[in-house]
């Protein structure tokens, strides 16, 4: 079985934060990566009118239409460059900040 | 020291009412309006930037008289000083425009850690060098009153918009102009049923309304409400409706009545971009909205059901050539009803926010290119207004460019 490609990201003219982007993953890969997303920054919390989900960590918010994929990343103005290297981390994304 | 009453019961004063009919969102006894940190920010840089004018004296003296009198409706009689500071703290949160900390206020000092306002221009404008947060100085002035009596000056000495770790505000003592308090002519409108209007097949607007009016549109621990990728806030109508014939007024006294009235409109038309591309991008929107869009027009029918749920006027779909023009109306607009409780009859249309909010969405839906190339590619004409005599208001939108 061949390993599940890197994910990729797309920017998003998501007005809270100009370094908004959305994150693509192989869709094997999402239902461990949300639950270790939780275990890190906190509760999911499902928006069924919506279909939406969302973690709100203390530097960034992370949403998905319900089934996880793709993750858009909405940063707050308090976002470090640790913060989104050690979310990156998580991801397996190897991209630019 | 004194109890404070329970934050749940205080909360439940602020519980939000929706009228289906009206689609008027009521909090604490007041119309507010839901918009984002792009259209506060802009109207903020547009009064304060009137050269011919004291702007921030402005809104500081608007948002003094509405919140005073906001306060008022959700306070009691027998509420002490510290339920009337977590009252005034509460709404202030709930409302979205951040949280501010009255625990010093004897010291004549109040905090603030998270500022809607400062959000907002960074977010929107960019960093700059005075304070932004013009519209909390007279909350506070606002809500001081409310508490205790007591007139007084609020001047905010440090802003997290220059830097400061958070913002922090001097009250000055001594003050003997009153409130000037909101004199309101009751006027008795019955708007005309809903019928004739364009809808989509595919868009179920009542769910997309439902769905909108069902969440928590109020502020988050910050006191601030990120959703559909903006910040947002529940603004009475009453500010936007007192600043706008306030602006316009003092403009029109230095000869500048018309570029007052085309700066409101732009401003509300990059917001109907702005705003409209954040939420057309959001997660919300891919969740429950895109779904339902299957032809271009799709999204203008669903853009108009998500204002409707945000409290902007109840419009609706006349006509519409899709890329070319769009005739829409509203029904109870809060620009103009507000006007006509406000000043009276008047001669002029006086929606200047629905007029530029209109082309702003056609350049979105239709418009290519950036933001900036579509801004000024249609152009708005506001042909009746509520308190100008018409049964509704109405506006034309047509392709310029």
């Amino acid at each position: 079985m061949s390993e599940a490609p890197l994910p990729t990201r797309a920017p998003v003219h998501a007005c809270i934060h100009p370094q908004t982007f959305k994150y693509f993953f192989h869709r094997d890969t999402v239902t461990e990566l949300w639950r270790r997303l939780a275990e890190r920054y906190g509760t999911l919390k499902m928006n069924g009118a919506f279909r939406m989900m969302e973690i709100e960590g203390e530097h960034f918010f992370l949403r998905s239409v319900i089934g996880g994929n793709p993750i858009t990343v909405i940063r707050k103005r308090s976002c470090t460059d640790a913060a989104i290297a050690e979310l990156h981390a998580i991801f397996g994304y190897e991209g630019p900040p | 020291m004194e109890n404070t009453a329970d934050l749940a019961a205080l909360r439940e004063r602020l519980s939000l009412v929706f009228n289906k009919e009206s689609y008027r969102r009521v909090i604490g006894g007041k119309d507010v309006i839901i918009h984002c940190h792009h259209y506060n920010s802009r109207i903020q840089r547009t009064v304060e930037g009137a050269a011919e004018i004291d702007g921030k004296a402005l809104i500081t003296a608007v948002a003094e008289r509405v919140f005073c009198e906001h306060l008022g409706n959700v306070l009691r009689e027998d509420d002490n000083v510290a339920t009337r500071r977590a009252m005034a703290e509460l709404l202030y949160a709930h409302l979205g425009y951040g949280r501010i900390d009255l625990s010093r206020l004897a010291e004549d000092e109040v905090l603030a850690p998270s500022s809607h306002f400062v959000e907002g221009w960074l977010a929107g404008l960019g960093r700059r060098d005075a304070a932004v947060c013009s519209f909390t100085e007279g909350y506070l002035q606002g809500a001081i009153f409310a508490i205790s009596g007591e007139l007084t000056h609020v001047h905010e000495v440090e802003c997290m918009a220059t830097g400061a770790e958070r913002c922090r505000f001097e009250v000055r003592r001594g003050r003997e102009r009153p409130i000037e308090p909101i004199e309101r002519a009751p006027f008795a409108f019955e708007p005309p049923a809903a019928e004739g209007f364009l809808h989509s097949e595919s868009v179920d607007e009542q769910a997309i309304i439902d769905a909108v009016v069902g969440m928590p549109i109020h502020g988050n621990q910050d006191g601030l409400i990120p959703a559909f990728g903006v910040y947002l806030a529940n603004t009475p109508a009453d500010f936007y409706n007192l600043l706008s014939i306030s602006f316009i007024e003092e403009m029109a006294a230095k000869g500048r009545e018309k570029t007052a009235r085309r700066l409101l409109i732009e401003d509300a038309e990059t917001c109907g971009m702005n705003t409209f591309r954040g939420i057309m991008n959001s997660t919300e929107w891919e969740g429950l909205i895109a779904p339902m869009i299957h032809e271009r027009p799709d999204n203008l029918h669903a853009l108009v059901a998500v204002s409707n749920a945000l409290g902007w006027g109840n419009w609706h779909i006349r006509q519409h050539t899709p890329g070319l023009g769009l005739v829409i109306e509203s029904l109870n607009g809060y620009e103009a009803l507000g006007f006509r409780e406000l000043r009276g009859p008047t001669k002029r249309p006086q929606c200047c926010m629905l007029t530029g909010v209109a082309a702003g969405m056609m350049e979105l839906v239709y418009g290519e290119g950036t933001l900036a190339e579509r801004f000024g590619t249609f152009a708005s004409t506001e042909s009746a207004c509520i308190c100008s005599g018409g049964q509704s208001c109405t506006f034309g939108v047509e392709r310029v460019a």
